[in-house]
């Protein structure tokens, strides 16, 4: 009775250390869920390395599965003006995340971060994607490209 | 309106179908009134390997999908973006061109289950020429496909098959005036128009109609949505649609005189006349024939 919420620790790339609860991250990340479940992490001496994430963004990665794990009740307009702003970020931000979600497995927060790009990609112009995606070089002759604009100029 | 309701449904029903067939060997299961593959000379895998770089080539050297994100995560984004906004997207650099002209491309959306199904509308004018057209059901857009090769223009009977949602394979069908076509061609629907043609293996399949499967009966629920806008008179003209045929994935069926025939043989297996007794016309397909009489 009392018992204490069982933590887990997880370790950036930066070697700083996040102390999070186990339900936490064992409820959104597979990955994390395998190591609980078949006793590959030891709760007295084990941190899980996490040497492809940053501070900054392992940060917002446990912000996201502790929000969805004790908000998961709130209706579906809060937690969607939720995650909209969570993903308020560049796009260098939402590419690390995607790489976090993606190595840890967490299957809500990928979703959610591949429909947000491609939300960036739906209805614009090639001149805005290339823009919004840091496309410098589009590897089409200057002919083609000259083609190209000419065929289909709503396009551009 | 129980007619309409029915219509509704179905559309919905029809942005989660997917009949997009990966291989030759794919058609063979559904098109059963098609010899496809059962015969020795037609090669399972038909893609010439002129013009194909080796792959290794293409992507070593080349900037990523995004730049600051790997291929594979880039590739799982893209994939999710409609197809409609494809040949756009095709446009934006070099990379994202191969991509999407690919078979794996359109695989992975298939296994994704994100993959849409177009319907495939070939229409002859009243001079006898035949054209095709793509149609959106999600987005209700008619999309542009490359012209139809010369020799197809007065043909009859031909049937047509898109694979993996990149090519698009016609085979069949008859000429008036020199008989049977003895061509199969294959055709990339991206945007540079490009049309492969092989006239060095001459490939009889019978342009026999097809039936359907039970499995199949989404596309039947289709087709039964989609008729009344192709041979119902406009409400506002009153003129029909004519639409020769109506091609959705392998099964190809032929409407004369809003009825079907194929070769003057009444297709196997179904009750067409039963459908055309049921079948109401919803607000929802007035809207479709308006739209093909703004298209055309």
């Amino acid at each position: 009775m009392g018992s204490p919420v069982k933590k887990i620790m997880l370790c950036s790339s930066e070697k700083e250390i996040f102390s999070v609860e186990e339900q936490v991250m064992v409820q959104h990340s597979v990955i994390i869920n395998n190591m609980i479940e078949d006793g590959s992490y030891n709760h007295e001496e084990s941190k899980i390395p996490l040497d492809c994430v940053d501070s900054k963004t392992l940060k917002k990665v446990i912000d996201y599965c502790t929000h969805h794990t004790h908000h998961h009740n709130d209706n579906q307009e809060d937690l969607e003006a939720w995650d909209a702003q969570f993903l308020n970020v560049d796009s260098n931000g939402l590419y690390d995340l995607l790489m976090a979600a993606n190595y840890l497995e967490i299957r809500n927060l990928l979703d959610l971060i591949y429909g947000t790009i491609k939300n960036m990609i739906k209805g614009k112009k090639i001149d805005e994607i290339r823009r919004i995606f840091n496309i410098k070089d589009h590897g089409f002759t200057p002919e083609e490209e000259e083609q190209n604009r000419k065929e289909y100029p709503h396009f551009y | 309106n129980c007619g309409h309701r029915i219509l509704v449904d179905t559309t919905g029903r029809l942005c989660r179908v997917d009949t997009g067939l990966k291989t030759v060997a794919g058609v063979k299961r559904y098109v059963t009134g098609t010899k496809l593959c059962l015969r020795p000379d037609i090669k399972p895998s038909i893609h010439p390997t002129r013009n194909k770089p080796a792959h290794g080539d293409r992507s070593r050297n080349q900037s990523p999908l995004f730049p600051g994100l790997p291929d594979d995560l880039a590739i799982a984004c893209l994939i999710r973006v409609p197809r409609v906004e494809h040949r756009k997207l095709r446009l934006v650099c070099k990379r994202w061109y191969h991509l999407l002209t690919s078979n794996f491309f359109y695989s992975l959306r298939k296994s994704h289950e994100v993959a849409e199904e177009w319907i495939y509308v070939i229409k002859r004018d009243r001079d006898g020429k035949i054209s095709w057209h793509a149609f959106d059901p999600v987005y209700q857009l008619w999309q542009p496909l490359p012209p139809i090769p010369k020799e197809y223009f007065a043909a009859l009977g031909f049937g047509c098959a898109v694979l993996s949602g990149c090519h698009l394979y016609l085979f069949g069908g008859k000429d008036p005036l020199k008989g049977s076509m003895r061509r199969r061609m294959r055709m990339s629907i991206g945007p540079k128009k490009a049309v492969d043609i092989y006239p060095k293996k001459a490939v009889d399949i019978p342009s026999r109609p097809v039936k359907i499967s039970i499995q199949r009966k989404q596309l039947k629920d289709i087709i039964d949505s989609l008729l009344p806008a192709c041979t119902t008179p406009d409400l506002e003209i009153g003129v029909p649609f004519r639409a020769q045929a109506i091609i959705a994935n392998p099964p190809t069926y032929e409407i004369e005189g809003g009825n079907f025939t194929w070769d003057s043989k009444p297709p196997v297996e179904m009750n067409w006349v039963d459908w055309f007794k049921g079948m109401v016309t919803s607000r929802r397909s007035s809207e479709l024939v308006k739209k093909i009489n703004t298209f055309f």
